[in-house]
């Protein structure tokens, strides 16, 4: 299927992306997608870190990432993937560590550093600030790609109930930055006024009154804390952007076969689409196996032979095939409409496991399967 | 029992279906439902029998009603979402006109991203007057809330603690301490969980469980572990060993093996918990219909809603 629809397949997208992001809604097997696309480009000789951004603890064990949260890309022992000049690292983002980091690189000196790091309400923005977790995952993919030990940087995006959070994400923090309320809490002090003062305006009392006249004062104080660096800071937003739009990025768009995942998907090409972001490979997680050509239908036909037989045991197995190729038909009428939608690029198609996913065994074998058949 | 039940689950569990199916087995017993969903993602007005549109708005629709022996039962569903509930709560505070402006203006955004944890807590807030409202004298007997995706639900529970410890005075201030003693008070308000039986969501599961009873001090509704396939006659044919080669063993196989795996997953997750954990059957398709949440409602019936009653 993935060949007759592109010369090259998904193998063309691990040998020459950049970057690649993995994209879908929560529960589809984004994170052992990225896995087994990283082991992968690793076998095939690059230089590849996988970044992950809330992995299940057996699966953080698989690749050696238990204990280490410090916010950087550990090598994976090559011998556990059978090859010991495989070059794979693997790193779980560490949003906050991520945004303080960014605050050093850019603040004048120290002090600044300081003052802000220390700021109750940086403290809860650089956690909790809708979108901060997708920016930190773009800044954090944007320092990889420039990181020369690595030719291919692959990323599990955070769940969002927004497909696009992540491509958005440097925006919206411009957009927060450009505020006006950012500027009306900003303004006074380049203007020469007191803080006071601002506090005393109408809608910034009445904000006040809302969350709390303290918070409102750690937020002031935090954007003037903040001043001067925001220019550092928005054109690295910029060129994170751009990095997350040019060519070598592809984006890889996971579903499970289930209606509700699908229509995410749908929706997600859709966007893509709109923001003129190709879709780079769609990938078809945990579709049952097919159990020969038959349909379910002749399956219940030769059910009911049997019972007319008064063979009791072989009705049941046809029961249970038809049960599950019933499960299969559905599985294929749920997936087609957004196989359709991502037109030319390759599909692939990913076997459901007796057991989920979870240690490097497993995620070899999704690899194998992912570049099957090229 | 409780008068507020949030569902909560990693993503991909099935734990829209699971709410629509407790809001139908509770109707079908005569109470007067109010399901709340926190994320408006669309699918739930679908499956509690409703058009796709409807719930989708702060007050919004009824859905079903007439359910039950004496059609008392009924559910209504809406969608609330922060910055209605801050409009909400200005307008109680006798600023609708300047929440107006606020929301026009595009500041309430801001103001959720100044003031983390705020967005959360103006929610919860709105959700406690509902749950004051519950009873034989107000509009509903029973609030069931589709919760975020399972790491979301930590920090939804976590945030008005949080809250009242960051903010030293005011009404933000009283309304978390206010919300937090609901969330930790068992006769208004219960987490059911809803896992599948495969091992890395039975693993989180109990690490979710552990931190809102340990941690932040909730108490726990039955589990639901939803998906649940058995076919003692088919792992009978296998273990017997006498399968006619081809595709009828091959799927008889998998179908026993993934039947193992469920029971293990089931078997670790009921030895591990003190809640008690319900099981809903796995039905064979790619998607639910208001048809399929009426089976489910009837597994649940005299499980959840009967067990709720009983304290």
């Amino acid at each position: 299927m993935a060949s007759r629809r592109s010369k090259t397949g998904v193998v063309g997208l691990i040998d020459s992306a950049s970057v690649v992001v993995c994209c879908g809604s929560g529960g589809v097997g984004k994170t052992t997608t990225a896995a087994a696309i990283a082991v992968e480009a690793a076998r095939r000789g690059r230089r590849v870190v996988v970044v992950t951004i809330d992995p299940a603890k057996r699966l953080a064990d698989a690749l050696g990432l238990s204990g280490h949260l410090d916010n950087e890309p550990r090598a994976v022992d090559g011998k556990l993937l059978g090859d010991s000049d495989i070059e794979l690292w693997a790193m779980m983002l560490d949003a906050r560590a991520t945004f303080d980091a960014v605050v050093r690189r850019h603040a004048r000196d120290e002090a600044q550093v300081g003052r802000i790091l220390d700021n109750a309400f940086y403290r809860n923005v650089a956690s909790r600030l809708s979108g901060s977790q997708e920016y930190m995952a773009a800044e954090k993919l944007y320092e990889l790609h420039n990181d020369e030990r690595f030719d291919l940087v692959v990323v599990d995006t955070p769940p969002s109930r927004e497909a696009l959070d992540f491509l958005d994400a440097p925006q919206k923090l411009m957009n927060f930055l450009d505020h006006r309320v950012y500027r009306w809490l900003v303004a006074p002090t380049r203007g020469g006024l007191k803080v006071l003062n601002v506090a005393a305006q109408p809608i910034i009392r009445t904000i006040g009154r809302v969350i709390g006249a303290d918070v409102l004062a750690d937020a002031i104080t935090f954007f003037r804390a903040f001043e001067g660096i925001e220019s550092g800071f928005r054109e690295r937003a910029r060129a994170v952007q751009t990095l997350l739009r040019s060519r070598s990025t592809r984006y890889v768009v996971v579903a499970s076969p289930r209606r509700d995942t699908v229509e995410e998907a749908l929706y997600f090409v859709g966007q893509l689409g709109r923001e003129g972001v190709d879709v780079g490979a769609l990938v078809l997680n945990r579709l049952l196996p097919e159990f020969g050509r038959g349909s379910s239908a002749s399956a219940r036909t030769a059910a009911r032979k049997a019972i007319r037989e008064g063979n009791e045991e072989m009705a049941a197995l046809h029961r249970n095939l038809a049960d599950l190729r019933a499960m299969s038909e559905a599985e294929a009428a749920a997936v087609e409409p957004v196989v359709a939608a991502v037109a030319d690029a390759p599909v692939v198609r990913l076997r459901q496991r007796p057991e989920d996913v979870h240690d490097l065994v497993a995620i070899l074998s999704l690899a194998d399967e992912l570049v099957a058949g090229h | 029992m409780s008068r507020l039940l949030v569902v909560a689950g990693k993503g991909g569990v099935g734990k829209t279906t699971v709410t629509a199916a407790l809001a139908r087995a509770s109707a079908d017993r005569g109470m007067r439902v109010l399901v709340v969903s926190l994320d408006g993602r669309p699918g739930l007005a679908t499956l509690l029998g409703g058009h796709p549109d409807a719930g989708a708005t702060y007050d919004g629709d009824v859905v079903a009603a007439g359910l039950g022996p004496d059609q008392r039962g009924s559910i209504h569903l809406r969608t609330i979402s922060a910055s209605e509930a801050l409009q909400d709560y200005l307008a109680t505070q006798g600023l609708a006109r300047l929440a107006k402006r606020l929301v026009s203006t595009g500041v309430v955004d801001v103001v959720a991203s100044a003031a983390p944890g705020i967005d959360d807590l103006l929610v919860l807030g709105k959700i406690k007057h509902l749950v004051s409202l519950t009873g034989p004298d107000g509009p509903h007997d029973l609030i069931i809330a589709d919760g975020p995706a399972a790491g979301h639900a930590l920090s939804l529970f976590r945030s008005p603690a949080a809250m009242a410890e960051t903010v030293r005075g005011g009404p933000i201030r009283s309304q978390a301490i206010e919300v937090d003693q609901m969330l930790r008070d068992p006769s208004r308000c219960r987490v059911v969980l809803v896992t599948l039986p495969e091992s890395t969501p039975v693993s989180e599961t109990l690490e979710t469980a552990a931190v809102l009873t340990a941690e932040i001090g909730t108490t726990l509704a039955p589990m639901v572990v939803n998906g649940f396939d058995s076919s003692p006659e088919i792992d009978q044919l296998v273990s017997n060993g006498r399968l006619p080669e081809g595709n009828l063993a091959e799927a008889a196989r998998f179908r026993s093996r993934r039947c193992a795996v469920h029971r293990r997953e089931l078997d670790r997750l009921t030895a591990t918990t003190d809640a008690a954990v319900l099981t809903l059957p796995h039905l064979a398709k790619a998607g639910l219909d208001s048809a399929d949440v009426r089976t489910l409602a009837e597994a649940l019936a005299g499980s959840v809603v009967d067990r709720e009653a009983e304290d």
